[in-house]
């Protein structure tokens, strides 16, 4: 890939690394190439528009296949093959979320291009607020770090040129989605709740509510963030406390149950030196 | 520039093939022949013959003449596979401090890979005649359903042997390499149904824009063409006893003679619809010399192996559906291995892919041409050319209540990474046991267990309170990194998976230098 502006060696550690613009060593190029990509959204790093249907998200990702899977670069050093990998992985993941409706859509919302994330939301439900201070609750890597380490400012990246002029011309498309369904927004949320991401899965349900402020759903779902707050850091009669809550305003809200039924079942014959699935993982 | 060789390491016949220009060539032996038996013979001299050589003095030498070693590849003792083997190979099997299934020759007790390695170093050795220069790299082929340890296990034996495998590739994915790369259209989904003489695998890929993409595998790694054989020899023994009350299993030079006479019979009725198995002085009775003189007949074998015929359909209704396919939508059927000559087999593909496979492919060759093919793509000889392949196994943990919580799945594209977030089962628990296993099934019983290591010096708290996040790379050779990480104090554990079972790396050193010296 080619690195013209050299922002993608902005980050290097080593600096012995040929910025005379002569033709840059496997390891040069691949290190550039991830930097490059790492501060893309998955779009971005796959050279397609937003709107990007899955048959050319498959293609694209097809034709970086072709340039950075492992196999090609198996005759390179050690430190080219893990970069390689690490680079190849990354692009998979993209297309593996892009490619899957649910996931992809969760992603829009989570990672949207033009406006920055919205600031996290002071006021959950009950006393969480305090447990968020305490205890910063972190959510999966994965799910962060394109949001963190997306640029705000400076010149397009270079896969940004890949990205056609159409898209470039629906500036609406490129906010986060606003959907006026209620349900829909609340699915958005319980989606974010389950992938961990809790400020945002709060942020979803308070839009939510402030469009129907009495919503018993949703006022249960803001309590079961709260709840899960709790419950990941260990606090589980707080947890509780919380879910209780949640089936007091909605005695219907099924992830409230789950998490009680979750912890109850923590509470009893535990095992030592075991793990639990945490959660509602599968 | 030194060549990388494409090596199809069979459980009975194994092939060497290299780039010439822009086409594989498969190389002669030293004898002429295309493919070479995976038999590796020590004789009382401490000589050691491998290929033909070893082969045709089996039936003097059956208990240190070695033979379809790859079936006992990254296998426990105690699986019921080697308890299957132990019935009935001639040679010893035994138990290694590690739990790992090793043989015996006289007083040497040596692990699969070792003994591979003689074949792998042979094959080399032919390679290098050939080529008038020394081979040190290989791309190795394993059947895809094959897991960690047996792939672990494969490359130690290239290491051994003194060759670094620059890759490991499914068999059935090289098969459609080297059949597809020339003459598929793209948007083409091929099935390559791959029944060799241990192992059989259905891999079903589609093609695009030059991409090999897999999209299901499955398969049985106890299932080939010795299984066949093995069924006739059981059927003549029984024969043999009723009528002369005479059992040849006792003696293993007369088990080595029926063997070969089996295995060659059934290769004829491939061909033919009779033929006679006929050996004589094969024992020796109360009345005398004793003669074995059967005809046998296509239908008799068919009838007799039907059981193992009636195995091959599971795993492709599995990978059919795995793929999100009806068998209609697949279309072309790539036939690999020896034993698809046997028209029974050809029949089963046929009533289960609805229609006839491909004319013009050698089931013998293929593999090993579709591995030097790769050695082209890796050089960049072979432009916009790749191959996505998947893992066969699932992939996950052992939690609470003895469940197998599964981080990757299986027939998910490689390499790949997964993470997930588990929790403390305990009040102030220390530490955590971190156990790695295979499966497909809710339970960790119907698992098979890979690794495990401890992670120490948690945190203190509440049970459910801390928590570590596991996360497993699954590189593009099929191998398997576990990391976990206590997600509080950010102290690591990594581990490559090997701790339970096979070679350390030292040992493989050790073994390699001593193979280079002997």
């Amino acid at each position: 890939m080619a690195d013209p502006d050299g922002r993608g060696r902005r980050d290097e550690a080593k600096p012995a690394i040929d910025s005379g613009g002569a033709a840059a060593s496997p390891l040069a190029t691949a290190r550039a190439y991830f930097a490059e990509i790492q501060k893309q959204d998955f779009y971005l790093s796959l050279g397609v528009a937003r709107e990007a249907g899955p048959d050319e998200i498959h293609r694209a990702f097809l034709r970086l296949a072709k340039r950075w899977h492992p196999n090609l670069h198996a005759l390179e050093n050690a430190e080219v093959r893990s970069l390689v990998e690490e680079i190849f992985i990354f692009l998979k993941r993209g297309h593996d979320t892009l490619m899957d409706p649910a996931k992809a859509s969760a992603y829009r919302t989570r990672v949207p291009t033009a406006n920055p994330v919205p600031p996290a939301p002071a006021k959950p439900a009950g006393n969480a607020a305090a447990a968020t201070a305490k205890t910063p609750v972190r959510t999966p890597a994965v799910a962060s770090k394109a949001a963190a380490s997306r640029p705000t400012t400076g010149p397009p990246l270079p896969a940004a040129r890949a990205i056609p002029a159409a898209a470039k011309a629906a500036p609406a498309a490129r906010t986060p989605p606003q959907p006026d369904d209620i349900d829909k927004v609340i699915q958005i949320g319980s989606d974010l709740l389950t992938a961990y991401d809790f400020r945002l899965a709060r942020a979803a349900f308070e839009r939510a509510l402030a469009r129907d402020p009495t919503h018993p759903g949703v006022r249960a779902l803001l309590a079961v963030v709260a709840a899960r707050e709790f419950q990941v850091n260990g606090q589980l009669p707080a947890a509780v406390k919380q879910y209780e809550a949640a089936l007091a305003i909605d005695p219907s809200c099924g992830l409230a149950r789950a998490g009680l039924n979750q912890i109850e079942e923590m509470q009893a014959a535990p095992k030592r030196g075991l793990f639990r699935k945490f959660f509602f993982d599968e | 520039m030194s060549a990388i060789v494409g090596i199809d390491l069979g459980t009975t016949n194994s092939c060497v093939a290299v780039l010439e220009g822009t086409e594989a060539t498969v190389i002669h032996n030293e004898l002429g022949g295309r493919t070479t038996p995976s038999v590796v013979a020590f004789k009382e001299d401490g000589g050691i013959l491998v290929g033909a050589a070893a082969k045709r003095q089996a039936v003097t030498n059956p208990r240190d003449t070695l033979f379809a070693v790859k079936r006992l590849i990254g296998r426990k003792f105690d699986s019921p596979a080697t308890a299957e083997l132990r019935r009935t190979m001639p040679y010893e099997i035994i138990r290694a401090n590690n739990g790992d299934a090793w043989v015996r020759v006289g007083d040497r007790d040596m692990s699969p890979p070792e003994v591979s390695a003689h074949v792998l170093g042979h094959l080399k050795r032919i390679a290098e005649e050939y080529l008038g220069k020394e081979v040190t790299q290989a791309i190795v082929t394993v059947p895809a359903y094959f897991d960690d340890a047996q792939r672990q296990a494969t490359k130690d034996a290239g290491r051994i042997a003194g060759l670094e495998i620059r890759a490991i590739l499914n068999e059935p994915t090289a098969a459609a390499l080297a059949y597809g790369v020339h003459r598929t259209p793209t948007g083409s989904v091929i099935a390559v149904f791959d029944l060799g003489g241990g192992t059989f695998d259905i891999s079903i890929l589609r093609i695009e824009d030059g991409v090999f993409s897999v999209m299901a595998t499955s398969g049985d790694s106890f299932l080939g063409g010795d299984d066949f054989d093995r069924m006739v020899i059981d059927a003549l023994v029984h024969e043999f006893q009723e009528e002369h009350g005479v059992d040849l299993g006792e003696d293993p030079v007369a088990l080595q003679r029926l063997k070969e006479a089996s295995e060659r019979a059934k290769q004829e009725l491939s061909s033919s619809l009779d033929t006679e198995v006929h050996l004589p002085f094969v024992a020796v009775g109360p009345q005398g010399p004793l003669h074995l003189v059967r005809k046998l007949t296509r239908d008799w074998l068919e009838q007799l192996t039907r059981p193992l015929l009636e195995r091959l359909e599971g795993p492709c209704r599995r990978a059919i559906g795995d793929a999100k396919l009806n068998a209609a939508e697949i279309d072309q059927v790539v036939l690999v291995g020896g034993m698809t000559r046997m028209p029974a087999v050809v029949e089963k593909t046929f009533n289960i892919f609805g229609k006839r496979p491909v004319k013009g492919v050698n089931p013998d060759e293929i593999v090993a041409i579709g591995a030097a093919t790769q050695s082209a793509i890796m050089r960049g000889g072979l432009k916009e050319v790749v191959l996505l392949d998947v893992t066969s196994h699932s992939l996950g943990i052992r939690v609470e209540g003895n469940r197998f919580s599964a981080l990757i799945h299986r027939n998910t594209h490689i390499p790949v990474r997964e993470t997930k977030i588990f929790a403390t089962t305990e009040n102030d628990q220390e530490f955590v046991s971190v156990e790695v296993f295979q499966g497909d099934t809710p339970l960790v019983s119907g698992s098979r267990l890979l690794g495990q290591f401890l992670l120490g010096d948690l945190p203190r708290g509440p049970a459910g309170s801390v928590q570590v996040q596991v996360s497993f790379t699954l590189d593009v050779d099929g191998i398997l990194c576990v990391d976990a990480k206590e997600i509080r104090t950010g102290k690591v554990t990594s581990k490559r998976i090997l701790a339970s079972s096979g070679l350390s790396r030292d040992t493989v050193e050790e073994l390699s230098r001593a193979y280079a010296g002997r």
